[in-house]
């Protein structure tokens, strides 16, 4: 564990600055994207409001509904635009990918660069295996990635507060979890190809071309999501795969 | 610096700034308007009335009207354009997505609060069988004026 503290520890306020930074561009991202979806879903779902005329009917003619059949339909209509909204909001998914990759580069690599660093004087001194290293290093990132999570939770959460009050949060939910899986997903391919290869540039064209090609082929529903942790989980094992064949080597 | 603290600063700061970032934002990108106004004309309204007013009974006008609308205190103002009711005037019922309905009797304010932000309300005006309408070329039209605060 002392890599880990070492690698913390060394912090410089412009790394910390740079995490800030990342998750600015985040929060920015999401709350621009989602007000955007959520204006476009309530045009398109909502019923029509007849600007051009309406028509009337004599008095014995019209059924007169009572107040809760007009809060039902109303509910129905929150619910129509909510689906909108995932649809909207993943329209615009090849923004959020690459902004997402992004800003999860900024936040993890000045920690992936001091591991790497002194991994292999560490890995001689501490005779710690190599397995459990490579699983410490992938948890500092996923810990540096926390405020992360929070930046694409927040604008939803207080976007969506007034009008999925009445009607189930599971589509939100979704949402926020694929949203985290592909910060996930572009987080373990920086740290994989990074830890691997030694080059930023490399790791950083990969995840992108990887999120982008998939953000457009994938729609918003459980299946995307299987699909970017099962990414994820092949290039973690990856890693440790190439790393049994260099600790071999050595 | 040691680690703790280190990621304490972290994550404080971000949060601090990401919540910063979404305030800020939702003022600045916030696409939904604050106020809206709508003329609605109410089709053939002088032969349904002139036909309503020989069998003594009224002719009424519903229809939804939804828009999208910041959230907050609002105040709905509605008055009929075009229509000349004398003593008995025209009623408006209006019934809100809350499951809470409004009744006014001539040009009436109705002020609700909302949490979405969404304005949704379904209106039916009632045209009582003393009304005659101007003897215009242009159909009357209900004025709709919704303000959000």
């Amino acid at each position: 564990m002392s890599l880990v503290k070492h690698a913390l520890s060394d912090y410089l306020y412009i790394e910390i600055v740079g995490i800030i930074l990342a998750s600015l561009m985040t929060a920015a991202v999401t709350t621009y994207v989602s007000y955007d979806a959520v204006y476009k879903a309530s045009i398109v779902g909502g019923p029509i409001t007849p600007v051009l005329g309406t028509r009337g009917y004599i008095d014995s003619y019209v059924r007169e509904m009572p107040a809760q059949y007009y809060a039902g339909y109303y509910v129905k209509i929150k619910e129509r635009i909510t689906q909108l909204f995932l649809v909207l909001m993943w329209s615009h998914s090849m923004l959020l990918s690459s902004v997402y990759t992004i800003a999860s580069t900024i936040s993890v690599f000045p920690s992936l660069y001091r591991l790497r660093v002194s991994m292999i004087p560490l890995m001689f001194r501490e005779g710690t295996s190599l397995h459990s290293l490579n699983f410490r290093i992938f948890l500092v990132s996923v810990i540096l990635l926390t405020p992360l999570f929070v930046s694409v939770a927040v604008p939803l959460i207080i976007l969506a507060r007034g009008w999925l009050a009445e009607i189930p949060w599971d589509l939100l939910v979704l949402l926020l979890v694929l949203l985290a899986v592909m910060i996930f997903t572009a987080t373990t391919i920086i740290h994989s190809v990074y830890i691997l290869s030694g080059r930023l540039d490399f790791a950083l064209v990969l995840a992108l071309l990887v999120l982008v090609t998939l953000s457009q082929r994938l729609n918003c529903n459980m299946n995307a999501v299987k699909i970017y942790a099962g990414i994820s989980v092949a290039f973690l094992l990856f890693t440790h795969i190439a790393f049994h064949k260099r600790w071999m080597n050595l | 610096m040691k680690s703790p603290k280190t990621f304490f600063v972290i994550f404080t700061f971000s949060t601090i700034v990401s919540i910063f970032v979404v305030f800020f934002g939702s003022l600045y990108w916030n696409p939904f308007e604050s106020s809206m106004h709508a003329e609605i004309p109410l089709e053939n309204a002088e032969q349904s009335l002139h036909f309503a007013s020989v069998i003594n009974r009224s002719v009424t006008y519903s229809f939804d009207v939804f828009w999208p609308l910041r959230a907050g205190n609002t105040t709905i103002n509605i008055q009929l354009m075009g229509v000349e009711c004398g003593k008995k005037k025209y009623i408006i019922k209006l019934f809100t997505g809350e499951g809470s309905s409004y009744l006014g009797v001539g040009s009436s304010v109705f002020r609700l609060k909302r949490r979405d932000p969404f304005l949704y309300f379904h209106l039916q005006v009632i045209l009582t069988p003393g009304c005659k309408v101007f003897s215009n070329e242009k159909d009357p039209v209900v004025v709709i004026d919704a303000k959000s605060s």
